[in-house]
């Protein structure tokens, strides 16, 4: 097997075990954690795909190959939304166990669509 | 052009420095003022360069094409911007009397920074930026829709986070795909190397990604389920931004990506986005119909018109195009008009089921008045919209006769939706409970907003000459290319 392939099929493992969490469970921790699990694959992929082997990191004195920065840069913003989004989403959780005693998601179906 | 990112950078600020004046109203009141006329001067100033023709481009930092980050705006985009500032400062007056006695500075905060969101959107030349203020909006919309604080309120706010995360998720997975392609992130650059190349089965999938990230924020039909509970929950005043805004935004931005970047003829599942738009249409307003809560009603034909432009945006005709301007700026007005006569109605009888506001016409008839302008307006009556929907059936009669019959019916089934509400407000029933007063800050907006939608219709003609103008540039796809370029 070619090894190259691994960090690919690595992250859609990832990210399909973190959709799978978010449609299985019913407890919000758990499906908060799934989406956390999800945006790991997609960072994962993004970071792969700047890799490239034996070249050196992108500041000077510059190698012959460098890695790709963008996509460092892209991860890093991508890393601060997630963190500013399940943070938001922890606190709302924390209402909902505060209101009903319970982070299960059955206690909310007040509102249908 | 330096008023480009001020679009973005003045209400960042504005919601930083609501933060600071602690919920006394004359402050932020004062701030709003100085927002408001900033924001206007350059919003105008944006809005007569681009009249003449041009594509504005603005590029941060001076980085070298195809490694910086650019902002563009033509004359629909600083329509949509004009459309975005004025429902915003609309809305954030109509909020100082209804969020009385909650934390309205944090309210207020987070509307500017929603702004400053939708500014990005409208205005970004690359797909990643793009993200980031899809993402910036999303969270002070989850914010807006939780600031109530009741448990239906934070049960909207944690669907609408969940799935704005998701459709993020897959957003981000269609733009590392595209860049393992393509190379680059730049809309241009997307667009030039599909024209030349077409999409494979990856940059196929990437579509697909992309399509479902945004067609969530412009709620296309199997991901608006957030849109009812989400209009429910929120401030009414926020209600009408989300509802004459937001969605118009996500709009501009499948405009953007899927007409001038990339190109709804390079890749195979855009052949599914004028039947989606044709589902979301008659879903819309069928389940208005089923409604019996006010607010639910016109979020469910907020989504049926968002449908209606999505069947337009696919028809890639230039009659299709003037029919989008006219129905985006009609809509607009209608949408806020309606939503911010429903939360008058709403704060005066502490009720949100039409059937209990049973003889509001005898005792406040003004703000029935200003409910019958915007519905009128909403589905096409003498205004604005009769010439969009005139334009509309014109681009269809040729093409796709079914989704003319389809969307005739939508037009019928709101239009129904509407009635029902009516009639509830001219029955003569006693009503249960005496009305409270409404405060002047509720009124003045809901007033502004009728006297906006009655003279846009009655400019129509004169609209429908400059739609054309700004019709004719939002079609040139090679004019948004090298803008999008930056050359």
């Amino acid at each position: 097997m070619d090894l190259s392939t691994l960090p690919y099929v690595l992250s859609f493992l990832l990210v399909m075990i973190g959709v799978y969490c978010v449609l299985s469970n019913r407890d919000l921790i758990k499906i908060i954690f799934g989406l956390s699990i999800s945006g790991c694959g997609v960072n994962l992929l993004f970071v792969q795909l700047g890799y490239v082997r034996g070249a050196s990191a992108p500041v000077p004195p510059l190698g012959a190959t460098v890695v790709d920065p963008l996509l460092q840069a892209f991860v890093l913003t991508a890393i601060v939304i997630e963190f500013g989004l399940t943070m938001f989403m922890l606190s709302l959780a924390m209402r909902v166990f505060n209101a009903t005693g319970d982070t299960d998601t059955r206690a909310l179906r007040r509102l249908q669509g | 052009m330096i008023a480009l990112p001020l679009m973005i950078v003045i209400p960042l600020t504005g919601g930083l420095v609501s933060l600071l004046t602690g919920s006394s109203r004359r402050a932020l009141l004062c701030l709003l003022a100085g927002v408001g006329c900033s924001m206007g001067a350059s919003s105008l100033f944006i809005l007569r360069e681009t009249w003449k023709g041009e594509v504005l481009i603005h590029r941060i930092g001076n980085w070298q094409v195809g490694l910086g980050l650019g902002l563009i705006s033509d004359a629909m985009g600083s329509l949509v911007m004009l459309i975005i500032l004025s429902l915003a400062l609309l809305a954030l007056v109509f909020s100082i009397d209804e969020a009385r006695g909650r934390a309205l500075s944090k309210l207020h905060s987070a509307v500017y920074f929603l702004v400053a969101g939708m500014n990005g959107v409208a205005m970004a030349t690359d797909l990643f930026n793009l993200f980031v203020f899809m993402e910036l909006s999303a969270i002070s919309t989850c914010v807006l829709v939780a600031f109530l604080g009741g448990s239906e309120e934070i049960e909207a706010s944690i669907k609408y986070v969940i799935l704005s995360t998701l459709s993020g998720l897959f957003f981000l997975v269609g733009i590392v795909m595209i860049y393992d392609r393509v190379g680059s992130l730049n809309l241009g650059a997307i667009g030039m190397f599909l024209r030349q190349q077409g999409a494979d089965a990856a940059l196929e999938f990437a579509m697909l990604m992309v399509l479902i990230g945004i067609g969530m924020t412009s709620a296309i039909f199997p991901l608006h389920t957030w849109v009812p509970d989400a209009y429910w929950s929120a401030p009414t005043a926020v209600s009408a931004l989300l509802s004459g805004a937001s969605g118009k935004v996500g709009i501009y931005a499948m405009i953007r990506i899927l007409h001038q970047s990339v190109g709804l003829e390079s890749f195979r599942a855009a052949a599914l986005l004028p039947w989606l738009g044709l589902a979301t249409a008659l879903f819309g307003s069928i389940l208005a119909l089923c409604q019996t809560d006010i607010k639910r009603l016109l979020a469910y034909t907020t989504i049926s018109s968002n449908g209606f432009s999505v069947v337009l945006l696919s028809m890639q005709s230039m009659v299709g195009f003037q029919s989008l301007v006219l129905s985006i700026m009609n809509h607009a007005t209608a949408k806020a008009l309606l939503f911010m006569s429903a939360g008058c109605l709403v704060h005066s009888f502490s009720r949100r089921e039409f059937g209990k506001m049973k003889g509001a016409w005898t005792l406040m008839p003004g703000i029935c008045i200003a409910f019958v302008v915007g519905s009128v307006a909403d589905i096409g009556g003498p205004s604005l919209g009769f010439l969009s929907k005139v334009y509309l059936f014109l681009g269809l009669i040729e093409t796709n006769s079914i989704a003319l019959v389809v969307l005739a019916v939508a037009i019928l089934i709101t239009a129904a939706a509407y009635l029902r509400v009516i009639q509830s407000m001219i029955s003569s029933e006693p009503a249960f409970i005496s009305p409270a007063d409404l405060p002047i800050l509720m009124k003045v907006p809901t007033s502004i907003l009728t006297l906006g939608c009655i003279a846009l219709g009655m400019a129509g003609w004169a609209i429908l000459g400059a739609s054309k103008t700004v019709a004719a540039q939002m079609m040139d796809r090679l004019v948004a290319i090298t803008a999008m370029l930056g050359i």
